[in-house]
């Protein structure tokens, strides 16, 4: 078939190009770990962790608050060092002071249980009780590790204290005994996932306030940075793939092309095939050498594979798009260039976006590399199931399709001769 | 050669923007002949290959190829026609014989064919020994070379070779011009275009010459001659003529029919060169002047050129 022959023929012709490699696969594997290394060695999700600091205020006026910070404080779990207490509970006075040690680093989070706990608990009337955690920003796992348990044991106590105003023992027994909490701990990257979406679907008692505190500092985790820096650069090459249809034009190979038996369709179609495989071979590498040699985590493996292709898909469909109304290959290599970084930066592929304005955030969304980066982290960094980024690999098919589509108006309107 | 034309062009005109790139050319082209189309830089000669080899769609007028209309049947006009564009075009990142495996399978050769003729194509560019080399690494003959094998991988019934021998060595021309007579001695039936003279001279059966997108001549050479009637020439070179000098009378001397005169080079077309030259360098020099050198040249393409449109065809 003539389509896979000019698909293979760019995919080797690109494979071959060392400076291509040196962008495509050594800079975002060099630059990932890099970044991670100049972040300090933060534990990466591949060990488990135990003795997580936690900064907790009990302003409960009830008995219920003390319950709750009695079982955190007794969570166990195993490790190489036997088992440890999952949280190293110090209690603070006032919210403000736990908030300061967050601030200060001495804890990875804050739980400030509000004066009515007890009283939101007991009494089905009474206002729904908020409890409030505060977490380091330059953290990712503790804090999720944080809410979840903090969620799981919130929901024990609610289905456990409602109506039926138990005694804090009895309250004690029945929550330690819930099966969902003992499998939460046993594995907390599942409960992770099923503590969100319970949460949601319930109409809980107790109204969490999560919040991350502000900070400048940057994440140091390579399950963030390894697939950030596989997006910025994947784009890179993707959009090279399809600009190569404007070198072509310029070198004389696809006038060539057309005088062949040929169809102009079938020319196309091996063009972005040669750019899919390119870019799927890309992140093949990439997730493969990052995981082996670096033991980066990249989460669920379809997870992975279909985000990829998701990405490289949405990536190339931009692609198309710039070459088809850029004037020739070289404009359309310096808007690709500045498309890419724009998409980098906005995306988060360097800076993570968190607590920014609703505008910066919404633009943030408008770019593939948001899509594809939340999807990646969510696999890598919150252990989510494949079909918690069915929707992220969605709308990055999605974008593809249309940008693609577009694409194909602007290089049927080029190439009627 | 009296057999029915392979190729016909009739009335092709193709604009760019404004510009009218070609008006109006027709000509035929019969089984087994080889055409020149000779035409100075611009003249709209690549525009011409580029409507009869599908790439270009004409505004006006229409071409058959063995029966097959340009514009209507594109597709299986594409099945006989070998092209070998001007410009190089090949994969400088493909090794010599990865191209000609790439170029066959986009012409539809598969398999045990498909290494066979890419291994004839390496011979008749007398690349076997560079064979797994990338192109990139190539001189510009090399380049050419591959780049006409790549046209012939189909065997096509008809080649367009859009000026094939620019920017080489005389070696590698040669070479070119002997494939090209040798393609054809074996029924290739071939479109060549060119600025130089020699070469349309050399090799053509007939010759069309191309100006501003207008076929202006078209014939053998023979014919051509007779046709534009230019006669043999005396070109004279003086030395450092005066700034005012205007060669006036020397035109109506007895014999000189026509009179070209640019820089300090005066190139008179007579019915008899050798005759005329006495008398010519007499007179110039009652005019105080001094001829440097001369040559005589029978009539030639050149001068038919030159006679058409009073213009030098030069590189
Ligand atoms: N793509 C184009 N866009 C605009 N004008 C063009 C284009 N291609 C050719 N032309 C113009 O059309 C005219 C004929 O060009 P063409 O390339 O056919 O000439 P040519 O005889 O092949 O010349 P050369 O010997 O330099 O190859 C020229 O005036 C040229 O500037
Ligand atoms: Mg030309």
């Amino acid at each position: 078939m003539k389509l896979l022959t000019i698909t293979l023929k760019d995919t080797l012709t690109r494979f071959r190009d060392v400076r291509a490699l040196l962008y495509m696969l050594v800079a975002p594997l060099a630059i990932g770990l890099i970044m991670g290394a100049a972040f300090g060695g933060q534990n990466d999700g591949s060990s488990p962790i135990y003795a997580i600091p936690l900064a907790v205020v009990n302003a409960d006026t009830g008995d219920l608050g003390q319950t709750f910070v009695d079982i955190l404080t007794k969570i166990e779990v195993d490790t190489a060092e036997g088992k440890q207490s999952l949280f190293a509970v110090t209690p603070y006075a006032d919210a403000e002071a736990a908030r300061a040690a967050v601030e200060r680093g001495e804890a990875d989070g804050a739980l400030i249980l509000p004066p009515d706990f007890s009283a939101a608990l007991k009494n089905a009337n009474a206002p729904r009780a908020r409890l409030d955690i505060y977490t380091d920003p330059t953290l990712r796992i503790p804090p999720v590790i944080i809410r979840s348990v903090t969620e799981r044991l919130a929901l024990g106590f609610q289905s456990a204290a409602l109506g039926a105003r138990l005694a804090a023992e009895q309250i004690t027994t029945a929550v330690q005994a819930d099966p969902a909490l003992q499998t939460a701990l046993a594995d907390l990257p599942q409960a992770i996932a099923e503590a969100e979406a319970d949460f949601a679907a319930e109409q809980p008692r107790i109204r969490l306030q999560r919040q991350t505190l502000g900070g400048g500092k940057s994440f140091n985790v390579l399950g963030y940075f390894m697939p950030s820096m596989a997006i910025f650069f994947l784009m890179f090459a993707v959009f090279h793939g399809m600009r190569s249809i404007l070198e072509e034009e310029k070198k004389g190979t696809l006038p060539r092309l057309l005088t062949t038996p040929t169809r102009p369709a079938e020319i196309l179609a091996g063009k972005i095939g040669g750019t899919l495989l390119t870019g799927l071979l890309q992140m093949a590498v990439l997730v493969l050498v990052s995981a082996l040699l670096f033991g980066v985590h990249w989460g669920n493996p379809w997870g992975v594979a279909l985000l990829s292709f998701a990405t490289v898909a949405g990536a190339a469909g931009l692609g198309a798009f710039l070459a088809a109304f850029a004037r020739d290959d070289n404009q359309a290599g310096i808007i690709g260039t500045f498309v890419a970084l724009v998409f980098g930066i906005l995306g988060g592929n360097f800076i993570m976006l968190q607590n920014v304005p609703v505008w910066l955030d919404l633009l943030s969304k408008a770019t593939l590399n948001r899509w594809a980066l939340d999807g990646f982290t969510a696999l890598a960094l919150d252990n989510a199931p494949l079909h918690a980024v069915l929707p992220h690999i969605a709308i990055l098919l999605a974008l593809g399709a249309a940008f693609f589509a577009l694409a194909l108006l602007g290089f049927r309107r080029r190439f009627t001769r | 050669m009296q057999t029915q034309p392979l190729l016909t062009a009739h009335n092709l005109h193709k604009h760019y923007g404004r510009v009218h790139a070609v008006r109006g050319v027709s000509f035929h082209i019969a089984a087994g002949e080889i055409y020149s189309l000779l035409g100075p830089n611009g003249a709209g000669k690549t525009t011409t290959i580029g409507m009869l080899t599908t790439l270009l769609r004409p505004d006006e007028g229409d071409a058959t190829i063995a029966g097959f209309s340009v514009t209507r049947q594109p597709q299986r006009v594409k099945e006989i026609i070998g092209v070998v564009p001007q410009e190089i075009a090949l994969y400088d990142d493909l090794s010599a014989r990865e191209n000609l495996r790439f170029w066959g399978r986009m012409v539809g050769l598969r398999g045990a064919d498909l290494a066979k003729r890419a291994d004839e194509a390496l011979e008749l560019a007398e690349l076997r020994d560079r064979a797994k080399d990338k192109v990139a690494t190539f001189s510009g003959g090399m380049k050419r070379r591959l780049n006409i094998a790549v046209g012939l991988l189909h065997r096509p019934r008809i080649l367009f070779l859009d000026e094939p021998t620019v920017g080489i060595d005389p070696q590698s021309r040669r070479r070119i011009l002997d494939t090209v007579k040798e393609l054809n001695r074996g029924g290739l039936t071939v479109l060549y275009t060119t600025h130089y003279m020699e070469e349309a001279q050399e090799l053509s059966h007939r010759i069309g010459i191309i100006d501003y997108g207008q076929l202006i001549a078209e014939g053998t050479l023979d014919e051509l001659i007779t046709q534009t009637g230019v006669g043999e020439r005396i070109v004279l070179t003086l030395e450092a003529p005066p700034a005012d000098f205007a060669p006036n009378d020397l035109a109506q001397m007895e014999g000189v029919q026509r009179l070209h005169a640019e820089g300090d080079t005066l190139t008179f077309e007579v019915d008899d060169a050798n005759g005329r030259l006495p008398a010519l360098l007499l007179h110039l020099q009652g005019l105080g002047l001094t001829v440097r050198r001369i040559e005589l040249q029978e009539p030639n393409l050149e001068a038919v050129f030159l006679h058409l449109t009073g213009r030098a065809l030069r590189e």
